[in-house]
C-alpha cells in the first residue's frame, strides 16, 4: 500500500456484518457486543477465505451497553435488546443492526444543535447506539478510553503480526447525517451550508482522533466509510464543498502518522474521480462497476495510476452474490489484467460483500488472484 | 393572475415560506385551486424531475423542492378535499419490499408523485404482500409502487403480483424499480411497469394510472 508493487496482489474484502454472523454462526447479540467473540470472527473469516489483511471496521463494541439493557430476546426471529428508554435494538441474523428509537425520540433541527455539543439532545441508548458505529463525540486522540479498541487491540495481539490490520472511522459527513438524518441532514446542507459547514468540521475532528488512535495503536491502515459522498446522493460542487476539504483533512493527519488511508465511497463516483484524489487519500476501495456504479478498470487506472492506489473492484452482487464460476474467472482476469499497469491494487469486491454471498465464490476468487499473480 | 413563473422558481430553488405565500395569495386574488395546483405546484415539480433525471440536480435540491411543494399542498388540501367528490385523486400506495430496509429511493418517488399530484400512500419499509393487499383495498389505489435495493429481496416482488392476481385484483397495476431492478427483470416477473428513477417513475404512473379511477 505505499503505491509499489507488491510480489503478488494481495486480496481482502469488506464483510457485510451478515455475511460474518451467517459463516461463523455465532449469535448476533453476542456478535454486537462481546468484544473478544468479534475479534475472533474476524479472524476467522480471514482463515476461511485467505485474505492477506483484515479490516477491523469498528475499533470495538460500546463498554457497558448492557447496563441499559431492561430485557433480552435472545430467541425471537430478530434478536433484540430493549433499552431502558423505550428504544430498541435489534440484532438481525443475517445482516446488520438497527435501532429503534422511542416513540418520544425526535431529532433536533440544524439550528437547534449545540455546535460545542453534538449530541446533547441524544437519548443514551441513541449515543451508545452511535458509538457501537464509531461515532465517538471525542476529538483527541489520547481522549479515548481503553475500552474503546477492545476488537482492534485483540486483533492485532493474536495476528498482527502476520496480517495487514486496517481500522476504520466513519466519513465526518457521514457522522453529520446520523446526527441530522438523513433527509434533514442533505437539506441542511442547503439551507444553511455555513453551519452545516461548521458542524462537519467539528466531527471531521471525532473522524481524526479515532483515526490517528487506531494508528498508534498498530492499526497498518485506515479506512474512511463514506458512503453518502457518490452521485446517488451529492453532486460534484457539493462534494468539493462538504466532503473534499474534511477528508483532505483527515486525510492528512492520518499521513503525518505514516500510514496510509484509503476512501470507501459505493455506488456512481466517476464524475469525481479526481475530486477524490484531491482530497490527498492514498487509496480508493469500491468503485464499483455498472451497474452498480459506473466504473470501467480499465478506464479508471488510465486516470488514477500513479495518483492513488485502487481496492476493488469485483461487482458484490452480480459477481460474488449471484455469478458462477464462469462469471468470476472473467471479471477476476478482466481487473487483474487491468490492475498490471497499476502500482497499487488490491484486489476486493468493490463494495461490501452481502450476507448470503456464497463462500465458495469468495474462495475461488481468492485462490484466482492467487493463481494469477503469483506467477 | 399570479405570476406562477415566479412560483415554479421558488419552488425549484426550495423556498417553501415563498411558495406558500404565493399560494395563499393565489387564492386570495380569487384563482381557481386545481389552476394553482397545476399552475404553480405541479409545474415547478415537473422541472425538477427532469433536471434530475439529467443530473443537473441532485438528491438535496429533490428534498427542498418536494419540501416547498408540501408547503403549498398544505394550503390547498382542505380546499382541494371539499372538492374531493369531484375530483378523485388518483391514489398510490408505495412501499419497499419485505426484507429490505432501504427507503431513501422510495420516499424520492413519493415526493415527486405528491409533486406530480397523485395521493401518495407511503407504507414504509419491509412490507408483505398482505400489507400491499390491504392497504391498495383501502385506499382504492389504481398502482402500487415497489420498491427493493437488494438482489435478495427483488424477487418478493413477484409474491406481491401473484397474491394481487390471487387475490382477483389485477385491476391494479403494479410498478416496480430500486437500483438492482431492470427493465427486463420487471418484464419477467409480471409487472405493468418499471420506472429507472423518481422521475422516470411519475411519467409511468402518468402513462398507466388506470383511467377509469382517475
Ligand atoms: C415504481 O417504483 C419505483 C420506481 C423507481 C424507484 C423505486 C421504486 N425505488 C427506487 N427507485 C429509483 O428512484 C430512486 C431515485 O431516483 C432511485 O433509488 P435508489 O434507492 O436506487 O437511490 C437512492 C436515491 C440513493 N441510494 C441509496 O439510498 C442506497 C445507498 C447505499 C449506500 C446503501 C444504504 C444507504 C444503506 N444500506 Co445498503 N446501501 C447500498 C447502497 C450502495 C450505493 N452507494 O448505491 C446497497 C443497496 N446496500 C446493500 C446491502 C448488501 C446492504 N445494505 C444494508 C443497509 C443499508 C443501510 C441501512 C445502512 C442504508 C439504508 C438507509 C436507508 N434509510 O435507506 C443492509 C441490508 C439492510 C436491509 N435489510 O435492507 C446490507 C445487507 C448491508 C450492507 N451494507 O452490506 C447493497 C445491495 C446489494 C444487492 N443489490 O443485493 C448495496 C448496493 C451496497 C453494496 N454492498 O454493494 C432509483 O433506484
Amino acid at each position: 500500500m505505499n503505491g509499489q508493487r507488491p510480489k503478488r496482489t494481495p486480496v481482502m474484502c469488506q464483510l457485510a456484518n451478515g455475511h460474518t454472523i451467517i459463516n461463523t454462526g455465532v449469535h448476533p447479540i453476542d456478535y454486537f457486543t462481546d468484544n473478544d467473540l468479534w475479534a475472533d470472527c474476524l479472524i476467522r473469516m480471514r482463515e476461511l477465505y485467505d485474505f492477506d489483511g483484515i479490516l477491523c471496521h469498528k475499533p470495538g463494541r460500546v463498554h457497558g451497553i448492557m447496563d441499559q439493557v431492561e430485557r433480552t430476546d435472545y430467541d425471537a426471529d430478530i434478536p433484540t435488546l430493549f433499552m431502558d428508554d423505550g428504544s430498541r435494538i435489534e440484532c438481525t441474523r443475517d445482516d446488520d443492526v438497527y435501532y429503534k428509537p422511542s416513540a418520544e425520540f425526535v431529532r433536533p433541527a440544524l439550528d437547534e444543535l449545540d455546535l460545542d455539543n453534538l449530541l446533547s439532545w441524544a437519548p443514551k441508548s441513541f449515543i451508545a447506539f452511535q458509538a457501537s458505529k464509531a461515532t465517538l463525540p471525542i476529538s483527541d486522540p489520547d481522549g479515548f478510553e481503553e475500552h474503546v479498541f477492545g476488537t482492534l487491540d485483540r486483533v492485532i495481539d493474536r495476528v498482527g503480526d502476520d496480517y495487514s490490520v486496517h481500522g476504520e472511522v466513519r466519513a465526518p459527513f457521514d457522522h453529520f447525517l446520523n446526527i441530522l438524518g438523513m433527509e434533514e441532514g442533505l437539506m441542511a446542507l442547503l439551507d444553511d451550508p455555513e453551519r452545516s459547514l461548521k458542524i462537519i468540521d467539528r466531527t471531521t475532528d471525532w473522524s481524526i482522533a479515532l483515526a490517528v488512535a487506531q494508528i498508534r495503536r498498530g492499526a497498518e491502515a485506515i479506512k474512511i466509510s463514506s458512503p453518502f459522498a457518490g452521485s446517488g446522493f451529492l453532486s460534484p460542487d457539493m462534494y468539493e464543498e462538504f466532503i473534499l476539504p474534511f477528508e483532505g483533512r483527515l486525510a492528512k493527519a492520518v499521513l503525518e502518522e505514516g500510514k496510509p488511508i484509503y476512501t470507501h465511497t459505493c455506488g456512481a463516483i466517476g464524475d469525481r474521480l479526481d475530486l477524490l484524489c484531491r482530497t490527498g487519500v492514498s487509496g480508493i476501495e469500491c468503485l464499483d462497476p455498472p451497474p452498480l456504479g459506473d466504473i470501467d478498470i480499465n478506464e479508471a487506472i488510465q486516470s488514477l495510476n500513479g495518483r492513488i492506489f485502487i481496492k476493488g473492484n469485483v461487482d458484490p452482487v452480480n459477481t460474488l452474490l449471484r455469478g458462477d464460476a464462469a462469471k468470476i474467472k472473467e471479471d477476476v482476469t478482466y481487473i487483474l489484467g487491468a490492475a498490471e499497469k497499476m502500482d497499487g491494487f488490491i484486489l476486493s469486491s468493490a463494495c461490501s460483500v452481502a450476507p448470503p454471498a456464497p463462500p465458495d465464490n469468495m474462495k475461488y476468487m481468492v485462490e484466482l488472484c492467487r493463481e494469477i499473480t503469483d506467477q | 393572475m399570479p405570476d406562477y413563473a415566479l412560483m415554479n422558481q421558488f419552488l425549484y430553488e426550495g423556498k417553501a415560506p415563498k411558495v406558500e405565500e404565493m399560494t395563499r395569495e393565489a387564492l386570495a386574488e380569487g384563482s381557481d385551486v386545481e389552476e394553482v395546483l397545476q399552475e404553480g405546484l405541479i409545474a415547478g415539480m415537473s422541472v425538477v424531475g427532469e433536471d434530475f433525471k439529467r443530473n443537473r440536480i441532485y438528491v438535496p435540491q429533490v428534498l427542498i423542492a418536494a419540501r416547498a411543494m408540501k408547503a403549498g399542498m398544505a394550503v390547498l388540501k382542505p380546499l382541494l378535499m371539499k372538492q374531493g367528490a369531484e375530483t378523485s385523486t388518483a391514489t398510490i400506495v408505495m412501499g419497499t419490499v419485505k426484507g429490505d430496509l432501504h427507503d431513501i429511493g422510495k420516499n424520492l418517488v413519493c415526493m415527486m408523485g405528491e409533486g406530480a399530484g397523485f395521493k401518495m400512500v407511503d407504507l414504509g419499509v419491509d412490507q408483505s404482500a398482505e400489507s400491499f393487499l390491504q392497504a391498495a383495498r383501502e385506499h382504492g389505489a389504481g398502482i402500487v409502487g415497489m420498491s427493493a435495493l437488494l438482489t435478495t429481496t427483488m424477487p418478493y416482488m413477484k409474491v406481491v403480483i401473484d397474491a394481487f392476481r390471487e387475490a382477483g385484483m389485477d385491476h391494479v397495476k403494479i410498478c416496480v424499480g430500486g437500483a438492482p431492478v431492470s427493465e427486463m427483470f420487471a418484464d419477467e416477473i409480471g409487472a405493468d411497469g418499471y420506472g429507472v428513477d423518481a422521475t422516470d417513475a411519475v411519467d409511468l404512473f402518468k402513462s398507466i394510472y388506470p383511467k377509469d379511477s382517475q
